[in-house]
């Protein structure tokens, strides 16, 4: 944990370091949040990495969380950009319903990120790198489920041409970092690369000269590239996977909406694993007034194994279906500080047994901008 | 499915996929995309255009019917017409808010239309550039339609142009009017002092009228930017635990490769860059409106000793 914390600040200060000599750094964004959560647990569903057993099919937790997140600007010029987002937390659970015994888990959670754009006459250029770290103490049996800790990096480039074509590849490297008691989450470990290329149309409004309204609509294809090094017995598991889809992003004054409907063709060495799977994800934002926000955000995935009778799960996609709804009510406070109320219900389940968990709850969080 | 097969057929899939996408019908594609950013250009570019005409027009009545006055006033001052010379200067006093007005009005529209033209020339020379490239891989000849459409749109490049540097001139940043160098001088009467200060105090409302207008525009910003900032804390709030992370399938990274950038694309200004200008020039406005009330207070001293 503490090799991880070092690079992360070291990739921070790094960027920092140059344009922070230059007196170019700007903190564009900074809050900090404080929350607390009452949710919900039900189901008998199964995963590999969770070793722990407990044969109840219910429990409850209250949650204490506090995050920071922030975006520093090292560079703003008119035709490019640079920023690092960095963010990190604290999550507290205390557990009841289990009929061993009751778990604390406390979650560690942080990454930064680096994005440079830079917009050319024929196009525009992007380029990310992102350190994500995770680490969970005392994780709980099922049907209380929260995911693993890891180190992930990830970095890509990707370029849109005369706002209408664009191409992008992305690496990831994924280590779930098992410790000696837990080997199973090694099965976890990946290394991906994504290829996506798309075509899209954008319309902005002629209302107004300083209006900043706009639509995109967007279809994409892929190709994935994943290697599950300690899967497969003397070969290691390796997936081919593509997709294709399309989105739709508009912003207007009072309202935002972001679609996204994608198909994914998955084969592998392991004809085991192999399937075929469709995912929507949506998000949208309401202004009910000066002061009122609402935001929703879904998801409802499907997945089929293609391999008939497939009666065994596969470490980390134990599960088919997944229907994920979470909606925010947000009040700002004044000018520096806003309150929120958050619903989440979460459905997971296999067609392997019907095996199944659901997560629901409602949270408060009081966020504070102290420089606004 | 043999995978090792796979291995082979799908990269090279996705490869015809792309270089599919990115060949004669995706170039043909982006022409039809880049002509449709041009004509959203041309229309912002309108209506800029005929708000600085009716801004125009408006400062420029006021601004002939100011000099008729002030020729006037001259004329009644060397016939010694006392009571012309009064009924003139009350009029000017009325006139010149509504003239300080339009002409603040005036610089707005104008900032705007530079913005529009600036926006409308971008896109017209990414157009150009296309054309050009798509001629470079054509055979000599073989594509007159492609000489016809890349001519209109030089030339309609060069009307923009003119256009613009013709009725705008040189780009210069929204500025506040210049401050009136006005003083009290020895041989000045009571009255003239009077219409001096009331010129000031008809500044000062221009000035204030100027303050609120770039105050609800700062507002404007600062909620979209509220806006944005409250999406993005309830996004990193159920992806910062990982909440959202359910065991279905693996998505590798935050985001698609190709990730959200079009704000950039359009090459919106940031709204932080914006807020920042509007609030520095919101912030001279009501400086220079302290400097014109203590001007006016000085100014009132010296009338009260004045006969």
């Amino acid at each position: 944990m503490k090799t991880r914390h070092i690079l992360l600040l070291a990739i921070g200060a790094g960027f920092a370091a140059p344009a922070a000599a230059h007196g170019q750094v700007r903190l564009i964004d900074f809050v900090i949040t404080e929350g607390a959560s009452l949710e919900g647990y039900l189901g008998n569903f199964s995963a590999i990495t969770v070793p722990q057993i407990d044969s109840t099919d219910r429990a409850v937790a209250g949650v204490g969380e506090v995050t920071v997140r922030g975006i520093l600007r090292l560079m703003g010029r008119a035709n490019r950009s640079f920023d690092v987002s960095f963010d990190g937390g604290i999550r507290q659970f205390a557990t009841g319903g289990f009929l061993l015994r009751n778990y604390a888990p406390r979650e560690h959670s942080g990454g930064v990120a680096t994005t440079y754009q830079h917009l050319i006459s024929t196009g525009s250029l992007s380029a990310t790198a992102n350190a994500r770290f995770r680490s969970i103490a005392d994780r709980p049996p099922l049907p209380m489920y929260l995911s693993p800790g890891y180190d992930r990096y990830t970095a890509g480039v990707s370029y849109l041409h005369s706002g209408f074509l664009d191409v992008g590849v992305e690496g990831e490297i994924a280590d779930y970092a098992a410790p000696k008691v837990l080997p199973a989450l090694d099965l976890l470990d990946r290394s991906s690369l994504v290829v996506k290329t798309g075509v899209r149309k954008v319309r902005r409004s002629r209302a107004g000269v300083d209006n900043d309204d706009y639509s995109v609509l967007r279809f994409f294809s892929s190709y994935s590239y994943h290697s599950y090094p300690q899967q497969g017995q003397g070969s290691p598991r390796i997936d081919h996977a593509v997709g294709a889809g399309a989105s739709f992003v508009g912003r207007w004054e009072r309202l935002s909406l972001d679609l996204t409907l994608e198909g994914t063709r998955s084969r592998s060495t392991s004809r085991r694993v192999e399937y075929n799977a469709v995912r929507l994800n949506g998000r949208a934002d309401w202004i009910l007034g000066g002061s009122t926000q609402v935001g929703l955000l879904g998801t409802l995935a499907r997945k089929r194994f293609t391999e008939p009778g497939q009666d065994a799960l596969v470490p980390g996609e134990e599960a088919d279906n997944a229907s994920v709804l979470y909606a925010e009510l947000t009040r700002h406070l004044g000018d520096r500080v806003s309150g929120a109320f958050r619903f989440g219900w979460q459905k997971v389940e296999t067609n392997i047994s019907g095996a199944y968990y659901t997560r629901f709850g409602g949270s408060f969080f009081l966020r504070v901008r102290p420089w606004n | 499915m043999n995978c090792a097969r796979w291995s082979a057929t799908v990269p090279a899939m996705v490869l015809a996929m792309a270089l599919g996408a990115a060949g004669a019908p995706a170039g043909l594609g982006a022409q039809v995309n880049q002509a449709q950013i041009v004509e959203d250009w041309e229309g912002r570019f309108e209506v800029a255009r005929d708000n600085y005409r009716a801004a125009y027009q408006e400062w420029e009545y006021y601004e002939s019917r100011w000099d008729q006055l002030m020729d006037e006033f001259g004329r009644a001052q060397a016939a010694d017409d006392e009571g012309r010379t009064t009924d003139i200067l009350a009029q000017l006093q009325e006139l010149s808010a509504e003239r300080d007005r339009a002409e603040g009005t005036l610089r707005i529209r104008k900032d705007e239309w530079h913005d529009a033209s600036e926006g409308l020339i971008s896109a017209i020379e990414a157009r150009i550039e296309l054309l050009v490239q798509q001629m470079e891989r054509s055979p000599v000849g073989s594509n007159p339609d492609l000489l016809g459409v890349y001519n209109l749109y030089n030339r309609r490049l060069e009307e923009v142009e003119s256009e613009t540097a013709m009725e705008l001139g040189p780009r210069r940043e929204l500025e506040l009017p210049p401050m009136p160098d006005m003083q009290v001088q020895p041989d000045d009467t009571r009255r003239e002092i009077e219409f001096k200060i009331r010129s000031l105090e008809n500044r000062i409302a221009v000035l204030e009228d100027l303050a609120n207008e770039l105050g609800g525009n700062i507002e404007k910003l600062e909620n979209r930017q509220r806006w944005e900032r409250t999406r993005d804390d309830f996004n990193a709030g159920v992806r910062g635990f990982d909440n959202v992370v359910v065991p279905v399938a693996p998505r590798p990274g935050a985001a698609t490769a190709a990730g959200d950038t079009t704000a950039v694309d359009l090459a919106l200004e940031p709204l932080e860059t914006r807020i920042t200008r509007l609030t520095g020039l919101r912030d001279s406005a009501l400086e220079r409106i302290e400097q014109l009330r203590e001007k006016v207070e000085d100014f009132q001293r010296e009338a009260e000793r004045r006969p």
